[in-house]
């Protein structure tokens, strides 16, 4: 891989679970302390906002005397219309096979229980084959990559022990859970952390299938009545309001945290990547550009995100490299317009963003102008469609003999106006837009837009 | 976790980490009573109405250990269900496990009254322990020198109250005793009844106290209608059993309270808990004085001169709605927090006052 080419992936952060070196550019947002506290949280934050960065870096800084184990819950099926408890008796199946998964390739059991025998064997045995999903043996010998034939084998002289009756199955999930906590400590796992992530994956339309979930989870007490039970949710924004009415949150059985970054923090993110890039300690963000407007653009348009400040960093980093020095201003500026931050547009809430900055559209004609070139981006939108179908609100461009068609010399001012008003509002700089684009004879189209 | 700010106030652990009574272990260091609890503790069914955080289940596990201190004349049994389930028997059966794991608790405190009573009586005890949520021979299998009877007690869902960390002689012997008496044990379903005369018989028990909590816990029973109709089966049985001496303790939620309809021939005694400036200001003085070891017994120890009083004055600075030992302690953590970035240590009264609303 070339410099360049390694400078891109350091960069282009969509998914921190692609990043193999994570650890060593890792930056603790705001309250670190607090998320790694062992008491049950749930962790908002908006797309990019490092909440998958987050929890590895939970897992990974956790401890040995924690078992770690990560779980996206599966939408129920679609046949089932549960709700309340039986629906939250199918979750925490599901958290239970998580563990399961979790003991076998990750724990490192087989050298934590080498001398266990008895009940916890019993124990352990009877949990695994309830919860492994195809069959204990069949997923210790077919599914269980990466475990090394000793491992193999210690699970399969496991099995092999007769079975002993344990416990009555009617009995709820919580009596479960507290052999398992019980079994675990005996392996020296003081705690098992459940880190619940990925339900934006979820399909779209689970939106009211995910907040039954979470609150049939979070209104019932007994899930956290287990203090060696550790509920770590890392969740959309856009679910705290309805999770903060829930019993679990209003009763501080569970904190709730957005997470945070400030401006120091988001500059720490880009030194450190740089400095990792580079191989040298001492990198700050200023190597690339010494430019106080630079940061504030990054400030500007990354907002408090740090993949948003990551993205529009990446081309200032790749030619910096190739410069082999710092940039000037009227580069950085060159390089920051040819690579401007994406313009997006939510029709049902009126807002406007570009990159990350919350653009104002407060004229109901400039926003109708600016979501019917959006909608129209893949072309050119001439000005007689923009003026009626925006300005006039008519369905179409009215036939020449029809009473609502206007002179073009009557509207063409108004549509001027109202365009130099949006170029105001949306470019960094009017005079050299690189939204709001005029094809000459032709019209506007929208450019730069992301979905 | 403890915070480095209250090891720079001097304390050895963090007594304010804890905001659930029921997950607290050092609850019984520092527990401030409240005035109804008398009531509570009685001779009688009771009803006991308290607000989210107002201290239902500190008091449940106050009490629980207060019977235990009667070693087995007021015989202590704790039913929380797990599950919401409106099957008919869901509660006796939930009642009969919960009677099981009191019994075997009990039992591994006094392990010598079981290794004395009659072989017959022994049998008849064991046929209990059907109703455990793990085997009995499981559970036996536990019972092994070196092993923590904590551990065992945690996994029935005992929060570990017997104090008891090691597996003894005599706990050697009964294991030996209880295997052999499963052998022989009583065959065929018990009724709360004759478990509750077994444990007045055998055990010795002049009273049983049925403490219920968490009926309110589950996303079902946020609706006042449906945690009425799943409490009901319960309190249908109080005259009943009160004539056998058994007493349903019930801890709900207040806004049930008004429209709670009991029809029973029995007196059932109602008690909201209620807290004034005065109890919650205590409650943070003893939890100081707890965890400085007795240094200091009051926050005005760690406060700038000019404040007097803090406990009384964090109290008061709670809205009447708040007035509620988890709003208390949570404010407090706030204090102290926001104090700890104080240079000289010591709460000022902007710390005091800032929060004021918050």
């Amino acid at each position: 891989m070339s410099t360049s080419d390694f400078s891109r992936e350091v960069f282009a952060v969509q998914n921190a679970e692609q990043e193999p070196w994570l650890e060593q550019v890792f930056i603790q947002p705001e309250e670190y302390d607090r998320y790694a506290s062992n008491r049950s949280a749930i962790i908002f934050g908006a797309p990019g906002s490092g909440k998958t960065a987050l929890r590895l870096a939970l897992a990974r800084e956790a401890g040995e005397h924690i078992l770690v184990v990560p779980w996206s819950p599966n939408p129920p099926e679609k046949e089932t219309d549960a709700c309340g408890t039986p629906l939250l008796n199918l979750v925490m199946k599901q958290a239970l096979q998580a563990c399961a998964e979790t003991i076998v390739l990750k724990s490192g059991m087989s050298a934590r229980y080498a001398q266990a025998n008895g009940w916890v064997s019993d124990s352990l045995r009877w949990f695994l084959q309830n919860y492994l999903p195809f069959g204990p043996e069949f997923y210790i010998q077919s599914q269980a990559f990466g475990l090394k034939d000793d491992e193999i084998k210690w699970y399969m002289d496991l099995f092999a022990r007769p079975a002993q009756n344990i416990m009555d199955e009617s009995l709820g999930n919580q009596a479960r859970i507290r052999l398992l906590l019980a079994t675990l400590k005996r392996a020296g796992f003081e705690k098992l952390w459940l880190m619940i992530d990925g339900l934006e994956k979820w399909p779209a339309g689970s939106t009211g299938c995910i907040d039954e979930m979470l609150d049939s989870i979070f209104s019932t007490l007994a899930v956290f009545e287990n203090p060696d039970l550790v509920f770590k949710f890392f969740l959309p924004e856009s679910m705290k309001d309805a999770l903060e009415k829930t019993a679990g949150v209003e009763r501080h059985r569970v904190e709730t945290f957005t997470l945070k970054w400030d401006a120091a923090r988001l500059e720490s993110v880009l030194a450190k990547r740089l400095a990792f890039l580079c191989s040298d300690q001492d990198l700050s963000r200023s190597v690339l550009c010494s430019d106080p407007e630079f940061a504030k653009w990054l400030s500007t348009y990354g907002g408090s995100k740090p993949r948003a400040w990551l993205k529009l960093a990446k081309p200032i980093v790749d030619a910096w490299q190739r410069a082999g020095t710092a940039l000037k201003p009227e580069e950085w500026r060159a390089i920051a317009a040819s690579h401007a931050p994406q313009l997006r547009l939510d029709s049902k809430g009126r807002q406007v963003w570009v990159g990350e900055r919350s653009v104002l559209i407060n004229s109901p004609t400039e926003f109708r102008i600016l979501m019917y070139l959006y909608e129209n981006r893949e072309r050119v939108c001439n000005m007689e469609e923009l003026y009626y179908h925006c300005i006039a609100e008519l369905n179409g461009i009215p036939e020449k003999d029809d009473a609502k068609r206007i002179d073009k010399v009557v509207w063409r001012r108004a549509l001027d106006t109202t365009l130099w008003r949006i170029r105001q509002k949306l470019e960094p700089d009017p005079e050299h837009p690189v939204y709001l684009q005029t094809r000459p004879r032709q019209g506007y189209q929208l450019l730069n837009t992301t979905l | 976790m403890m915070t480095d700010g209250m090891v720079r106030f001097g304390l050895r652990y963090d007594p304010f980490e804890e905001l659930d009574g029921s997950k607290d272990k050092r609850l019984q260091n520092y527990y401030v009573v409240p005035d109804a609890a008398d009531l509570v503790w009685g001779d009688t069914p009771v009803l006991v109405f308290a607000l989210p955080g107002g201290g239902k289940s500190a008091l449940r596990v106050y009490t629980e250990n207060i019977y235990r201190d009667s070693r087995g004349a007021r015989f202590p049994v704790t039913y929380l269900p797990e599950n919401y389930d409106t099957s008919p028997d869901f509660h006796l059966n939930g009642l009969k496990g919960a009677f099981a794991r009191a019994i075997l608790v009990y039992l591994f405190s006094y392990p010598d009254i079981f290794n004395v009573l009659p072989t017959s009586t022994r049998r008849e005890l064991v046929s209990v322990f059907r109703y455990l949520p793990q085997s009995m021979e499981f559970i036996l299998s536990m019972l092994q020198p070196g092993e923590a009877i904590s551990t065992i007690e945690e996994t029935l869902g005992m929060s570990a109250l017997s104090g008891l960390s090691e597996f003894g002689d005599a706990h050697k012997v009964m294991a030996g005793l209880i295997e052999d008496a499963l052998k022989n044990q009583v065959r065929g379903e018990l009724s709360i009844e004759q478990i509750a005369s077994l444990i007045k018989d055998s055990l010795g028990a002049k009273s049983i106290h049925v403490l219920i909590d968490g009926l309110d816990g589950f996303s079902e029973t946020t609706s006042s209608v449906q945690l009425l109709a799943w409490v009901q089966p319960l309190l249908e049985r109080v005259d009943v059993w009160q004539k056998q001496d058994i007493y349903l303790k019930v801890f709900l939620p207040m806004d049930i309270s008004d429209t709670f309809p009991v029809k029973t021939g029995v007196s059932l005694q109602r008690v909201r808990l209620g807290w004034d400036d005065a109890l919650l200001a205590e409650l943070v003085r003893r939890r100081v004085m707890a965890a400085s070891g007795g240094i200091y017994d009051s926050l005005d120890a760690i406060s700038a001169p000019d404040l007097h009083d803090v406990e009384l004055e964090i109290a008061r600075q709670l809205p009447l709605e708040k007035k509620l030992p988890r709003q208390m302690i949570l404010r407090t953590k706030k204090i102290l927090s926001k104090a700890a970035k104080n240079a000289d240590n010591l709460i000022h009264s902007e710390d005091l006052f800032q929060l004021t609303g918050a």
